[in-house]
C-alpha cells in the first residue's frame, strides 16, 4: 500500500510538474511572439501598437487568401508592415461589431483594415433562422435517445470547458510550441506562419490544391444552400455602416474590396442580387468615402479554385492584387 | 468514453479507487460490470442495449451447446448462436452498403430498384464485441472451455471496459480463468482473486498507459494533419504519395496500437492479462510475418475462426490460396462497409498467396542463410514494408475511381519533385515527428521488453520519463482529444 502510494504520487508529480512546465512555455512564449490565442482579445492585446501593420477583414472568402505571399510582397519591397489575415469562416459584419472585436481592432492600432465583403454578408439570414428553429423543434420531439451523460458532464462538469473558460492564456499548445520552434530553429515555411497570422480561420482552410475540374465545381454550386437573396439595409449592412463610422472615428484607413468569387459561384447569383450588391458598395463608397475594389469577377474563370467558394492557397494573382492595393492605400 | 479525454482519467481514477476502498470480490465485479456499462453508455447511449442483448443471448447458448450431447444439435445451437451475433453485426453494419450495391446493379440492369437507405447509427465496438462473444460459444462448442459459472462473470468479459471498444479482441478461454483464479492458502474469506492493485502492476500499467498515450497524443495527432492535407484532394506526385501512404502508414498504427497499450495498461493495473496487439509491424519481413505482429488479437482470431475450419493450408495448394483470400477479404470487410476496406483486405490476401506460392514452389528459400543475413533481413524489410504501405493508400482513400491512379503513381515513379517541396517545406512538424517514430520503432524492434525495463526503474528514473512523456503530449496537445480511428469499426 504504501509502494502505490508512492508510485501514485509519483504520477501526480510528474502531471504537476509538466503542466507548470507547458504552463510557463505557453504563456511566455505566447506573449514573446506574438502567437494568437482562440481568445479575440488576447489575440488583439497580444500585438504591438507601435508596429506597422495592416488588417485582412472577411469571411472564409478572405481567410482562404495567403498572407504570407502578401507578406513576401512587402518584404521584397522592404516595407516593415505585418499582414495579419483576419478572416474567419462563417464571419458577418455585425458579429465584428457587435462582439466588441472592432474595438479590440481598433485598441491595436491597424495603419489599414482592409474588409472583404461577398454577397453572403449581405443574404437575407430569414432562411437560417427558420431553418435553425424547425431543426430545434425535431430535436425537441425526438424521444428514441435514454439520457446523454456525456452531454451533461460536458455542459457542467467539464475540467477542459474550466480551463479553457477560467484562464485567461488558454490557447492551443500546439501552435506556441510550433511557432516558438520556428521562431527559435529560424525555419520560415509558408504554411507554418500562415498558422500563426491567420488566428480565426481553420488551418485546413489553407489548401493548397487547385481544383481544375470544372464539373465538381459546377456540382458543388449545386449542391450548395441556394443563395437567399441580399437584403438591402439590413442589419449586415447598418453593421457595416457603423464599423466604417467607428474606424473613421479612430482615424484607421478602410478599404472595402469585393472578395473573389468562381464563375460556377458566380452563376447561382441571380443579376438582380448582382445588382444590389454593387448597388450597397457603392453606397458604402460614395457616403464614407472609402475606395472599394472589385475583384469580384476578376478570376472567375481562372484555373486558382480550391472549391466553388474559395481560391486556392498557393493562387498568386489575387494576392498580388490584394498586397499592391494595401500598398497603394498606404502610400507606399 | 475517449481514453485521450480528461473524462476518462477521472472515471479511471475513481475505478481503482473504490477498487482499493472496497476489498470485497463479489461488489468488485458487480462494480465492475456497472462502470463498464456506464463507460459504454458515455457515447454510445440507447445502443447499449445491443451488448446486453449480445452478452445475454450467447450466455445461454453457451450453456446450452455445453449441455446437449448429440452432435447435430449442438452444431444448430451453435450456428443460431453466430446468427445472432452476425445478423445483429451485419444489419447494423452492412444494410445499407448492402442496399446500395442492389440500387447500383439495379440501376445497371435497368430494374428500377431504389430501395431507401436505413442510415443506421453504427454501435462503438460492435464489431469487436460481437467477436469476443464468438470466442465464448465456439470455444464451448469445441469443449475448449466450460461455460461461465455466472452471468456476471460473463458479462465482465464481455464489456470490461479496457477493450470494449477497439480491443484486443480477448478470448474467452483466456479471460474467464483469470476472474476464478483461485488463491493459494487463502485466509479471507473468498477462496478466488480479488482486484488488488498490485505496485508491479501499477507502475508497468502505468508505464503502458504512457506510451499508449504518447503514440496517439504526440505521434498520431500530430502527423493526422499532414495525412488530412495530402489526401483531401487529387493525386500528387509520386513522392508526395509515398510520403502520404508512409504518414498514414504511421498515423494508424501510433493510433491503434496507443489504444491497444492504454487498454492493456488500464487492465494490468487491475490485475487482468490481456494478449499483446503489436509486435513491431513495420520490421516485418513477409506478409505473413505482418500479420504475427499487426492487430495479432484479430489475426489469431481470423486464423482460428475462420482459416482453419476452412481447411487452412491442409488441403490443396489452389485452396489455400483461395482460403487466404477469403479470409482476408472478410477481415478487410470487418473493417468497414467499403469497397476501399475489402480492397486493402484483398491486396492482403494477394500478398499472402504470393508469398505462399514461393515457399511451394522453391522450398529452399524459406529460412535461406541470406534472409537471416543483415542485408537479407534489410531487403526483405523493405519490400515487404513498400507493398504494405501500398495497402495502406486503399485503407484511406474511400473513392476507388481515384485509388489506381494513386496506386499506379506509387508503383510507377514520376521522379518530379517541387509539389513535393513545396507542399513539405513548411511542414517540418510531422516530418521530424516520422523519423522520431521510425527511430523509437527501432529501439522497439531491438530491445522488446523496454516497456517493462523502464517501469522497473528505480522511482526517480521512472518519475522523469513520466515527466517527459507528459510534458511532449502536452506541448503538441492541439486542444481538442481527437478520434480514435478504429473506433469507426
Amino acid at each position: 500500500m504504501k509502494e502505490n502510494l508512492k508510485i501514485v504520487s509519483a504520477v501526480v508529480l510528474a502531471f504537476f510538474v509538466s503542466s507548470t512546465i507547458v504552463y510557463f512555455f505557453v504563456k511566455d512564449n505566447q506573449s514573446q511572439s506574438n502567437i494568437p490565442g482562440i481568445d479575440t482579445k488576447l489575440f488583439y492585446s497580444s500585438l504591438d501598437p507601435k508596429a506597422h501593420k495592416v488588417f485582412l477583414v472577411g469571411s472564409s472568402h478572405v481567410a482562404s487568401l495567403n498572407s504570407t505571399i502578401i507578406q513576401n510582397i512587402f518584404t521584397e519591397n522592404k516595407a516593415n508592415y505585418t499582414i495579419y489575415n483576419l478572416g474567419r469562416s462563417g464571419d458577418l459584419p455585425h458579429d465584428r461589431y457587435y462582439t466588441g472585436e472592432l474595438d479590440h481592432m481598433i485598441s491595436s492600432k491597424p495603419d489599414l483594415v482592409i474588409w472583404g465583403l461577398s454577397f453572403r454578408d449581405f443574404e437575407n439570414q430569414q432562411h437560417y433562422i427558420n431553418n435553425a428553429n424547425s431543426d430545434q423543434k425535431v430535436n425537441d420531439n425526438s424521444f428514441t435517445k435514454l439520457p446523454d451523460v456525456q452531454e451533461y458532464v460536458r455542459k457542467n462538469l467539464s475540467i477542459e470547458n474550466l480551463v479553457k473558460d477560467k484562464l485567461e492564456i488558454y490557447v492551443s499548445p500546439r501552435i506556441v510550441t510550433t511557432v516558438t520552434l520556428i521562431n527559435t530553429l529560424g525555419i520560415h515555411g509558408v504554411s507554418d506562419y500562415a498558422e500563426a497570422r491567420l488566428p480565426f480561420a481553420q488551418v485546413d482552410i489553407n489548401s493548397i490544391h487547385v481544383l481544375s475540374d470544372k464539373n465538381t465545381l459546377k456540382s458543388q454550386a449545386e449542391q450548395a444552400t441556394p443563395f437567399q437573396g441580399i437584403m438591402v439595409n439590413g442589419s449586415e449592412e447598418d453593421s457595416m455602416k457603423l464599423t466604417i463610422e467607428k474606424l473613421h472615428a479612430s482615424h484607421i484607413k478602410i478599404v472595402l474590396f469585393s472578395t473573389p468569387q468562381s464563375s460556377e459561384y458566380l452563376d447561382t447569383i441571380s443579376d438582380s442580387d448582382k445588382k444590389k450588391f454593387a448597388s450597397i458598395l457603392q453606397e458604402l463608397s460614395t457616403k464614407y468615402n472609402v475606395p472599394v475594389f472589385n475583384l469580384q469577377d476578376q478570376y472567375a474563370n481562372m484555373n486558382i479554385w480550391h472549391d466553388v467558394n474559395h481560391v486556392a492557397n498557393f493562387a498568386n494573382q489575387p494576392n498580388d492584387d490584394i498586397a499592391k492595393i494595401i500598398m497603394s492605400e498606404i502610400d507606399l | 468514453m475517449l481514453f485521450n479525454t480528461l473524462d476518462f482519467i477521472v472515471f479511471f481514477i475513481t475505478v481503482l479507487t473504490v477498487f482499493v476502498i472496497i476489498k470485497n470480490r463479489n461488489f468488485q465485479y458487480l462494480f465492475l460490470l456497472l462502470v463498464s456499462y456506464f463507460f459504454f453508455y458515455y457515447t454510445s447511449n440507447y445502443l447499449i442495449t445491443l451488448l446486453i442483448y449480445t452478452t445475454i443471448w450467447d450466455y445461454y447458448f453457451g450453456k446450452l451447446i455445453w449441455k446437449t450431447t448429440q452432435p447435430n444439435r449442438r452444431k444448430i445451437l451453435l450456428i443460431c448462436s453466430l446468427a445472432g451475433n452476425l445478423g445483429l453485426l451485419g444489419f447494423f453494419k452492412y444494410s445499407d452498403f448492402a442496399i446500395t450495391q442492389i440500387n447500383t446493379l439495379g440501376k445497371y440492369f435497368n430494374l428500377g430498384t431504389n430501395i431507401l437507405l436505413l442510415n443506421l447509427a453504427l454501435p462503438i465496438g460492435i464489431s469487436f464485441y460481437t467477436f469476443h462473444s464468438i470466442t465464448y460459444t465456439v470455444s464451448i462448442y469445441r469443449k475448449q472451455m466450460e461455460p461461465a459459472k455466472s452471468f456476471l462473470d460473463y458479462a465482465i468479459f464481455v464489456s470490461f471496459f479496457p477493450q470494449l471498444v477497439a480491443g484486443p479482441i480477448l478470448r474467452a478461454k483466456d479471460f474467464l480463468p483469470q476472474l476464478r483464479e483461485k488463491i493459494e492458502n487463502s485466509q479471507g474469506r473468498s477462496r478466488f482473486r480479488q482486484i488488488i492493485v498490485d505496485k508491479t502492476n501499477l507502475k508497468l500499467g502505468i508505464t503502458m498507459m504512457a506510451t499508449g498515450f504518447f503514440k496517439k497524443m504526440f505521434i498520431a495527432d500530430n502527423i493526422s494533419p499532414l495525412v488530412n492535407q495530402i489526401f483531401a484532394n487529387s493525386p500528387h506526385e509520386s513522392f508526395l504519395i509515398i510520403v502520404g501512404a508512409i504518414a498514414f502508414g504511421i498515423q494508424i498504427y501510433t493510433d491503434f496500437s496507443g489504444y491497444s497499450d492504454i487498454a492493456i495498461g488500464a487492465a494490468t493495473i487491475m490485475g487482468f492479462k490481456m494478449p499483446i496487439n503489436f509486435n513491431n509491424p513495420y520490421f516485418a519481413t513477409s506478409p505473413v510475418d505482418f500479420w504475427r505482429k499487426w492487430h495479432i488479437s484479430l489475426s489469431t482470431w481470423l486464423r482460428d475462426y475462420l482459416y482453419i475450419p476452412l481447411g487452412g493450408n491442409r488441403i490443396s495448394k489452389t485452396r489455400t490460396y483461395a482460403n487466404l483470400l477469403i479470409v482476408m477479404f472478410l477481415g478487410g470487410l470487418w473493417h468497414g462497409a467499403s469497397w476501399n476496406f475489402v480492397i486493402w483486405g484483398l491486396l492482403h490476401g494477394i500478398y499472402l498467396s504470393i508469398h505462399k506460392f514461393f515457399a511451394y514452389k522453391f522450398p529452399f528459400l524459406v529460412g535461406h542463410r541470406f534472409f537471416k543475413s543483415k542485408i537479407g533481413l534489410t531487403i526483405s524489410i523493405i519490400i515487404t514494408q513498400y507493398f504494405i504501405f501500398l495497402a495502406w493508400l486503399a485503407f484511406r482513400i474511400k473513392d476507388t475511381q481515384q485509388l489506381p491512379v494513386y496506386v499506379y503513381k506509387y508503383l510507377v515513379w514520376d521522379f518530379s519533385t517541387n509539389q513535393t517541396i513545396q507542399f513539405l517545406e513548411p511542414r517540418k512538424l510531422p516530418l521530424f515527428i516520422m523519423c522520431l517514430f521510425f527511430a523509437m520503432h527501432y529501439i522497439s524492434y531491438k530491445k522488446p521488453e523496454l516497456t517493462t525495463k523502464i517501469s522497473e526503474l528505480q522511482l526517480k528514473y521512472w518519475v522523469i520519463i513520466l515527466i517527459s512523456i507528459i510534458t511532449s503530449i502536452l506541448l503538441l496537445y492541439s486542444g481538442n482529444p481527437e478520434d480514435f480511428i478504429y473506433f469507426q469499426f
